[in-house]
């Protein structure tokens, strides 16, 4: 049953050679120009947050901590997700172009609570003086906690 | 691994909600329908189901009960046709070879948008939020705290549903039914040419690339969670049944194709507010260019009423524009406002964007070419020329109207065009596919 089969196919090749073979080349083509060994190999190998932070470094308006910074947000909500769970958001202050990414963290229903603070691209720290750095990078962007006295 | 898991079962579960209807599967005949049954029963389940959750938000009930209910409604179709079902898989081979193709561009697509993972300019200011309102449990009525409450929000609804639904958590999930939809509005396309299958799968992966990556001026891709996709699709699909309308004079499925139409143009007023003036010119096109009677114009006409009448009824009873403001850049509307802001520097200004939008489109170039082909032609038959006529129409009234829209904005002139022309030229590219099929059904090639 099964060599019957290849020999029928086999015909439909030998009569089909330029058809088969130019569907063959399409099917490179169109894999190529969606990068679909190099995605696969991504999908298997990097999570979702680090694709979503190297796709962002690639636009004019973010990148890991420059523009809006999706990056560093990504990796502050990855990190300290045990902060965030309970239906609270941390503010976002952006010195570059005031932008402020919430919906990364992917709850509306959250309250925004003072008592932590994403700033990015900056480092002016008049303002949060009764706050700590609970994590920094390259001295631009911070993630910071509130004091209490 | 998971995720690749995961990303295939959502394209088994997109396949299977959108693959019944009550409609089409209940025809006896579809092998009648043959190699373009597959393309159609799903595009008009695609159309249903949109129109389904939409009216479902319209009661002002969450997600997770939208989603109930239509599963409900899938449950009862699946029993009903199951039998029917099962033993049209097994005799019609089309719709393997369709699935198949589909599902293999739709995997290659579905791993490219998994990496990019962009989301573009405005979707991060408008179209995210409105979708993580109902992907939170959220209603419409919630929407007018949100940014911009005036924009329609029936996209970011689709991209809600299928995010919920899916077992990820991740947002890109929902938008993989833009590239379903997508990838479906061109098999429609394909599987309507009289060509060769051999033809069909290289005509589809050309068009596939050339109305993929549009980017001209600005980094904006088709799947980064903009609506125009979702208009691109539903204009294709709606070229699909002008030709279709047109194409015989004696056409049994006259009301079956006016009423897909109408259907369109309620979904496009509720994706984008371009969708107004592509509604409109749809339904002209309707009223001009089929031969109707009296009591069926009357009818397209009082349907476009109601379809704008109940747009602005639900956004006025849920207050979701309190400002009274329909789009960013147009305040300004008193006549003397109005002939002030239209002067010959602005209009050349317009000129320029426009010829330059246009030869960026390969859509439309495509289109261009096949103009080209008619006039060099020897003879073209009375219904050609028809054709020819109606695509005239369609392709200028949009671009008349949208380029005087633009010239009365209060924004800066020269930046609303290079951000927003390239955007429209390509929701209103896919009138190229009705001249596309016109020109090549025409040549008799034969399968």
């Amino acid at each position: 049953m099964f060599n019957k089969k290849l020999v029928n196919l086999k015909k439909i090749l030998k009569k089909n050679n330029l058809s088969t073979l130019v569907i063959i080349l399409l099917f490179f083509v169109f894999t190529q120009e969606f990068n679909i060994y190099r995605n696969t190999f991504y999908l298997l190998s990097k999570s979702h947050d680090e694709r979503a932070t190297k796709a962002y470094k690639k636009t004019f308006f973010s990148g890991y901590c420059e523009g809006s910074s999706h990056g560093y947000l990504f990796y502050i909500k990855k990190k300290y997700s045990n902060i965030f769970h309970n239906n609270k958001l941390p503010k976002i202050i952006n010195n570059f172009n005031g932008k402020q990414e919430y919906w990364i963290f992917k709850n509306l229903k959250a309250k925004i609570d003072e008592n932590y603070v994403i700033v990015l691209n900056g480092n002016e720290f008049k303002k949060f003086e009764s706050y700590k750095i609970l994590d920094h990078h390259e001295n631009r962007c911070f993630f910071i906690e509130r004091i209490n006295d | 691994m998971i995720e690749i898991l995961l990303i295939l079962f959502q394209f088994f579960l997109i396949f299977f909600l959108l693959s019944f209807n009550i409609f089409v599967l209940n025809i006896k005949n579809y092998k009648a329908y043959g190699f373009n049954f597959f393309s159609k029963n799903i595009s008009f389940n695609i159309i249903i189901f949109l129109n389904f959750i939409l009216i479902a938000s319209f009661l002002n009930i969450g997600l997770n009960k939208i989603i109930y209910i239509y599963l409900f409604y899938v449950l009862i179709l699946v029993l009903i046709n199951i039998t029917k079902f099962k033993s049209f898989l097994y005799t019609n081979k089309n719709y393997f070879f369709n699935s198949t193709i589909l599902f293999i561009s739709s995997i290659i697509i579905f791993f490219e948008i998994a990496n990019n993972l962009v989301l573009g300019w405005d979707t991060q200011r408008v179209w995210v939020y409105k979708a993580l309102n109902f992907y939170n449990g959220f209603s419409i009525d919630n929407l007018s705290n949100l940014p911009s409450p005036f924009y329609p929000y029936l996209g970011s609804l689709t991209w809600a549903f299928f995010w919920k639904i899916s077992i990820s958590e991740h947002e890109y999930f929902g938008r993989l039914f833009y590239v379903f939809c997508f990838l479906v509005s061109l098999l429609l396309i394909i599987n309507n040419l009289n060509i060769r299958r051999y033809y069909k799968i290289i005509f589809f992966v050309f068009l596939i690339i050339i109305s993929y990556d549009y980017t001209y001026f600005i980094d904006w891709g088709i799947f980064s969670g903009y609506q125009e996709i979702l208009i691109f699709c539903l204009v294709t699909k709606a070229s699909y049944f002008f030709y279709e309308l047109h194409k015989n004079k004696n056409n049994n499925n006259e009301n079956f194709y006016i009423f897909s139409v109408l259907l369109i143009c309620n979904l496009l007023v509720w994706i984008k507010q371009e969708g107004y003036i592509i509604s409109l010119s749809l339904i002209l096109g309707l009223l001009f260019f089929s031969k109707l009677n009296n009591r069926k114009r009357f009818l397209i006409i009082f349907s476009y009423i109601m379809i704008l009448s109940t747009r602005f009824f639900i956004f006025d009873f849920y207050n979701l524009n309190p400002s009274e403001f329909q789009h960013l850049g147009y305040k300004e509307f008193s006549i003397t406002g109005i002939y002030d802001k239209i002067s010959i520097d602005r209009i050349f200004i317009l000129i320029k964007f426009l010829l330059i939008n246009i030869f960026a489109n390969y859509l439309i170039i495509l289109s261009l070419l096949i103009i080209f082909l008619y006039l060099i032609k020897n003879k073209i038959s009375k219904l050609e020329f028809k054709m020819l006529l109606f695509f005239f129409f369609l392709i200028s009234f949009n671009i008349i109207i949208f380029s005087g829209i633009f010239i009365v904005t209060d924004l800066d002139l020269a930046w609303m065009l290079k951000y927003g022309f390239d955007r429209i030229i390509y929701q209103i590219s896919p009138l190229s596919f009705y001249l596309l099929m016109s020109y090549v059904n025409h040549l008799k090639l034969g399968r």
